[in-house]
């Protein structure tokens, strides 16, 4: 029963990924909207870090757009200063983004709850301001540009197409990993820290080591979005990640349902996407953008995924008393 | 005679000026249930707390079999082979059955997070669970949420969790409160099967008649003094102990 519930999974997510990989550039003719569509894989894969320290472990974290900021940055340089080979770039930044993340980690995670929240907030804002300020590094207010090409040895990015199906392949793999990380250990400890502390101490949870290994996991994905963003747009600026593409960041999860891999996917899309199908709102967007995440704390505090499974839960139950009731019946 | 498994010596506990635990001493051996009694505010789920390493001491030694633990933090505690279960259940709330059983597991055999990402996964879950469960007479799905579970059910399933870990040491704290007595042989059964594995556990039970049935080795506590300690049939004999309880005669 469960294999087969597992097979199933499966096959709708490799059924999703293919149909959404082989018909978007065909939908989308408009080089602009697949830009967009790309923006959104890239914020995906950001997320993923965001639904490791967030779904998992319960912890508010706005230092994702920072961290993509440091990766982006990062291959900027390697590539642009140091000429070095992207793909040798885009391992560099994560490992480095890592180091700066087990280092800032170390400090954050001694904060609890809330506090930690607003360390975080401090956090993104002064990444940001360095990255604005200290010019001979980051270019300053001009950001870096001339980043080359993605090349993949064998496989170069020249189309906006050809940066979808790498992001695809990427946002793929990075899914995988996240979901994997959900089932393994670390996935459980994180949520008895999330759930109930005391208990997860009496588990033998170490809570401050395992809240660095999530801000470092997150760290990673995001560092590795920032560095692919670096390659797509060619040039990059500190614009690019401010607390308030944190805090987007933040609602593209809360709308998916941030304890889902998927949820996150289906609510990164929707928000990415939704300010061009909604033009004609113009400057009235923000209002019912504002609104709309006032509504959905309220009713769906765990985004589309947790209505779905609140769904999804209530037929099985009655499933469940149907039987036991024509059980009791013959 | 056997080592101790678990042994205090002198343990203190103060909050502010409440003297929550004074000059604490006693052993617990290997395959045997010491119970902790005393009325209420004596100080019992404190000495638990000060066991598995909630609380720290301020005065004195806790020890682990042969390790001195005074100074380790629960969690390492808990990966010596402390188990504990709490007065109120506490669970993970979002998580199913299983995943809540898994982690009592996850971080006692030191496979490590990398491992377990790998899919290196727990060898002999299932099968142990199964034993447990059996003894516990508990009907379960495990992919079901652990909210769905009555009051009764979660009280025997923390004691299951925590016997999966296969402690050295388990902490039980008031298990049959608020079972039916059903219920309550249920618990019994499983600490006994505990105590027969080799396990030393410590019981705090409100139940007497719970506590005399079961338990080998039983401390009195009293405003966080060790007032009496000895077999069963001694303490319910003992003077302090009936005084604690019922109050002194007033000596005309």
């Amino acid at each position: 029963m469960r294999e087969k519930k597992k097979i199933f999974k499966i096959l709708a997510v490799v059924v999703i990924c293919a149909a959404f990989t082989l018909l978007v550039p065909k939908l989308i003719p408009n080089q602009y909207m697949i830009n967009i569509v790309n923006n959104a894989l890239l914020y995906f894969i950001a997320i993923l870090g965001l639904s490791v320290m967030l779904g998992m472990g319960g912890q508010v974290t706005f230092s994702i757009a920072g961290t993509m900021g440091i990766g982006a940055f990062f291959t900027a340089i390697f590539c642009v200063k140091l000429g070095w080979h992207p793909l040798m770039a885009i391992l560099g930044s994560v490992v480095a983004t890592m180091a700066i993340a087990l280092v800032l980690g170390l400090a954050l995670c001694r904060l609890k709850g809330s506090y930690f929240a607003f360390g975080s907030i401090a956090l993104v804002h002064i990444l940001y301001n360095i990255m604005l300020n200290w010019k001979p590094i980051t270019g300053g207010a001009d950001g870096i540009s001339g980043i080359p090409k993605l090349d993949l040895v064998f496989y170069s990015c020249t189309t906006k197409e050809n940066y979808f199906y790498v992001f695809i392949v990427v946002a793929v793999l990075c899914g995988m990993i996240v979901g994997r990380i959900r089932t393994s250990s670390l996935g459980r400890s994180l949520a008895s820290i999330r759930d109930n502390e005391i208990a997860a101490i009496c588990m033998g949870v170490n809570i401050y080591q395992t809240k660095v290994i999530s801000f470092i996991i997150a760290g990673a994905f995001s560092s590795l979005a920032g560095s692919l963003l670096a390659f797509q747009n060619t040039n990059i600026t500190a614009e690019l990640f401010t607390f308030e593409q944190s805090a987007i960041f933040l609602v593209m999860s809360m709308l998916g349902g941030i304890e889902s891999t998927i949820g996150v996917f289906v609510g990164t899309i929707l928000l990415t996407v939704m300010p061009e199908w909604m033009r004609v709102l113009a400057s009235y967007y923000k209002l019912v953008y504002g609104i709309g995440v006032i509504l959905l704390m309220i009713f769906m505090p765990m985004g589309l995924a947790g209505l779905v499974q609140t769904i999804y839960k209530k037929i099985k139950r009655r499933k469940k008393a149907k039987m036991k009731a024509s059980g009791v019946g013959s | 005679m056997t080592k101790p498994i678990l042994e205090l010596k002198g343990v203190c506990k103060r909050f502010g000026g409440v003297v929550a635990s004074d000059y604490v001493d006693f052993s617990v051996y290997p395959g045997s249930i010491h119970a902790l009694i005393g009325p209420n505010g004596a100080g019992k789920t404190t000495m638990l707390n000060l066991i598995s390493g909630i609380y720290q001491v301020d005065e004195g030694e806790i020890h682990l079999g042969q390790q001195q633990i005074t100074k380790l933090p629960a969690h390492q505690r808990s990966r010596l082979g402390m188990g504990r279960t709490f007065q109120a259940p506490r669970f993970l709330q979002r998580a199913n059955i299983r995943e809540n059983l898994l982690i009592a597991i996850d971080l006692k055999d030191q496979t490590g997070h990398v491992r377990s990402f790998l899919g290196k996964g727990i060898v002999g879950f299932e099968s142990e669970l199964k034993r447990l469960v059996e003894v516990a007479e508990l009907d379960l799905d495990l992919e079901d949420d652990i909210t769905s579970l009555a009051y009764g059910q979660s009280k025997l399933l923390e004691i299951v969790r925590a016997m999966l870990a296969r402690p050295k040491v388990m902490l039980v704290d008031e298990p049959a409160a608020g079972l039916n007595g059903n219920e309550q042989g249920r618990v019994i059964a499983l600490l006994k099967l505990a105590a027969a594995e080799g396990i030393g556990v410590v019981l705090i039970e409100h139940h007497m008649d719970m506590v005399l049935s079961t338990c080998n080795e039983i401390t009195v506590l009293n405003f966080g003094k060790v007032i009496a300690e000895g077999d069963p049939q001694s303490i319910l004999h003992n003077e302090h102990v009936i005084e604690a309880y019922l109050g002194r005669k007033k000596s005309c």
